[in-house]
């Protein structure tokens, strides 16, 4: 993995989490943005839509079954590897 | 007594040799049109054989919509213009529901539109030859058969002037069919006191005077067209016509013929958004440009301004109220949100679903009322009664008023996208993605969606689609909430218009419904943990 490529992947979700977050918790590579409230479905809708454009790569509804993909980490990783690949 | 007729006739005794109309390559004067229009009233009256003549009018020519309708307004009958794009039973549809009894207007039109049907028709290919169009007349006193071959020609004289005052008293002297955005279009009846009334209502809002030149680059069957043929030849301006408009045109013609006065529809000021800078050394003749319903941002009017000299109005109105708000330029910065304030003697209201009225600053629908409303739609008493609240007239638009009186105008209440349960306004999202200077043009629209009910997409015209998409996702993500940020771009070369000039978006919700094959399936699995196919 690229380390700062990931880095910076991470730190663009943080940011976005960050701007829309209403919850007063603390936001980490850890956090689930899903399960922790801190996204609501617009938001959540909003952020794929980002990455995909952003990063021009493209999402299968199927991969983001995978529970870990709502971690920061987890999405972050995803968009390393779709880059990468 | 003619309110039409007469003005048009002091003002053309007062002034016969100035210019009235200019259409590309002809040029008339107010006498020459004068001319025109009481020779019309002969043929007209020839073969009406004494029925109240309800004309439909179907041609391209800008002459034959200002002299047929004078003349008819002179003897008191109905004109109803057409969309000549219209399908043959769609043209014979709705010449049933307006209850025509004659055809007028260009002969290949006549010929391909309406066929042979129980209409009279007259062609008014001959009406630029002034001497065609008495000769004919001449040649038909004298054979009563020669005039057309189907109509024997009734004695003009057999229509007594109380025959004539009584069709006067009529109050559909123009119909305009609406574009009806679903269902059939409304017919809208103007009578001849009101629209004088609208047309002293213009010149007074925009200190109009008989030395202005006023541009016309809308058709005569939307009322915009309608309105810009009278306002200048009822108050002795001149009228420069553009049938097809396009920029260069537009702008040569503004240029050449020295125009002052224009009222632009959204699409058109669009496409010369970004001529007017560029341009601004031959354009400065003009005195005013009113618009409606384009977001211009106010640091482009003050550009236009300081390089022209140019006021910017910015108007709200429908056909069946004309203009009910007016945005001055003296308010144009600090309300530049606003359609302004409402008109001379209009009264705005905001109403709840229960056409209750509603504080300010609460969106809702706009209801105008205003004495110069329309007469009711033809033959729909049912519908003319439930388009309006106690007076007021329901707009089907949405919007708000503060507390300073300015109306703020959101949208179509079909045009609501309504996503998740929320409702969303599509001019906001578009006002926002405008801030993009490459993004000529955006049509923001709500298409069916499984799971959110609607989702909003937006199509976009720009030269550059390639690279457009991620920047415009930033302004979205910064200056829109998240339930209001387009799901999905699409940048196609043009968008789709209605006959008199507005984005169609009935026909784009058409076209990009079909397009979501599981948009929103990432919130199914992600949310919901829905299986979905690969």
């Amino acid at each position: 993995m690229n380390n700062e490529q990931y880095s910076h992947i991470v730190e663009i979700i943080l940011a976005y989490i960050h701007q829309h977050n209403t919850v007063d918790l603390a936001v980490n590579e850890m956090s689930n943005f899903v399960t922790e409230g801190l996204l609501d479905s617009f938001a959540i809708l909003s952020l794929i839509m980002t990455l995909e454009s952003e990063f021009k790569i493209k999402f299968k509804p199927i991969e983001l079954a995978n529970p870990q993909l709502q971690l920061v980490k987890g999405l972050a990783q995803l968009v390393c590897d779709k880059l990468s690949s | 007594m003619s309110l039409i007729y007469d003005q048009f006739h002091s003002v053309a005794s007062t002034t016969p040799d100035k210019l009235a109309l200019y259409d590309g390559e002809y040029h008339y004067t107010y006498q020459q049109l004068l001319e025109r229009v009481d020779s019309l009233v002969i043929h007209i009256l020839s073969i009406s054989a004494g029925v109240r003549p309800r004309v439909v009018l179907l041609t391209s020519g800008q002459l034959d919509n200002v002299c047929v309708s004078i003349a008819l307004a002179k003897i008191g009958g109905c004109c109803i213009p057409m969309n000549t794009q219209m399908l043959p039973n769609q043209l014979l549809a709705a010449c049933e529901a307006v209850d025509a009894n004659m055809v007028m207007g260009k002969k290949y039109l006549l010929d391909k539109l309406v066929g042979e049907t129980a209409l009279k028709r007259l062609v008014t290919d001959d009406i630029s030859n002034i001497e065609s169009l008495t000769n004919s007349i001449s040649a038909s006193h004298f054979n009563k058969t020669s005039c057309s071959p189907k109509y024997a020609l009734q004695d003009v004289d057999s229509v007594s002037d109380k025959v004539i005052s009584q069709w006067l008293s009529e109050d559909d002297f123009l119909i305009t069919l609406s574009s009806g955005s679903t269902g059939q279009p409304k017919p809208i009846m103007i009578s001849q006191a009101v629209k004088l009334a609208r047309a002293e209502q213009t010149w007074l809002l925009y200190q109009l005077t008989s030395d202005d030149v006023v541009l016309c680059a809308s058709p005569f069957f939307h009322s915009l067209g309608q309105r810009l043929t009278f306002v200048p030849l009822l108050f002795g301006a001149s009228l420069i016509h553009l049938s097809h408009f396009n920029p260069a045109s537009w702008l040569s013609l503004v240029a050449e013929q020295k125009v002052s006065f224009v009222i632009a529809v959204s699409s058109h000021l669009y496409a010369l958004k970004n001529s007017l800078l560029s341009n601004a050394t031959v354009l400065q003749s003009l005195r005013t440009i009113v618009t409606s319903s384009a977001p211009i941002d106010t640091s482009f009017k003050a550009q236009v301004f300081n390089a022209i000299g140019c006021d910017f109005h910015e108007i709200y109105g429908a056909t069946e109220i004309a203009i009910a708000t007016n945005l001055a330029p003296v308010d144009g910065k600090d309300k530049f949100k606003t359609v302004g304030l409402p008109c001379d003697k209009v009264e705005v209201q905001i109403l709840d679903q229960k056409l209750q009225p509603l504080p300010c600053n609460k969106i809702g629908q706009i209801a105008v009322k205003s004495p110069l409303s329309f007469a009711g739609y033809y033959g729909n008493n049912e519908l003319t009664n439930d388009a309006y609240q106690q007076g007021y007239f329901l707009t089907g638009d949405i919007g708000t008023i503060d507390q300073a009186g300015f109306v703020t105008y959101v949208g179509r209440q079909k045009d609501v996208i309504i996503s998740g349960g929320i409702n969303i306004y599509p001019k906001d999202i578009e006002t926002e993605l405008l801030r993009h200077p490459d993004l000529n043009e955006v049509a923001v629209i709500g298409v069916e969606d499984s799971l959110l009910g609607e989702v909003i997409v937006a199509v976009c015209i720009t030269k550059d689609p390639a690279e457009i998409d991620a920047p415009l996702r930033k302004i979205a993500n910064q200056w829109l909430a998240p339930f209001q940020r387009p799901l999905k771009y699409f940048f196609p070369k043009y968008l789709p218009l209605t006959p008199t000039g507005k984005v169609s978006k009935l026909l784009l919700r058409e076209e990009y419904s079909t397009l979501n094959q599981g948009w929103t399936d990432v919130l199914r699995v992600m949310l919901y943990g829905e299986q979905v196919d690969e």
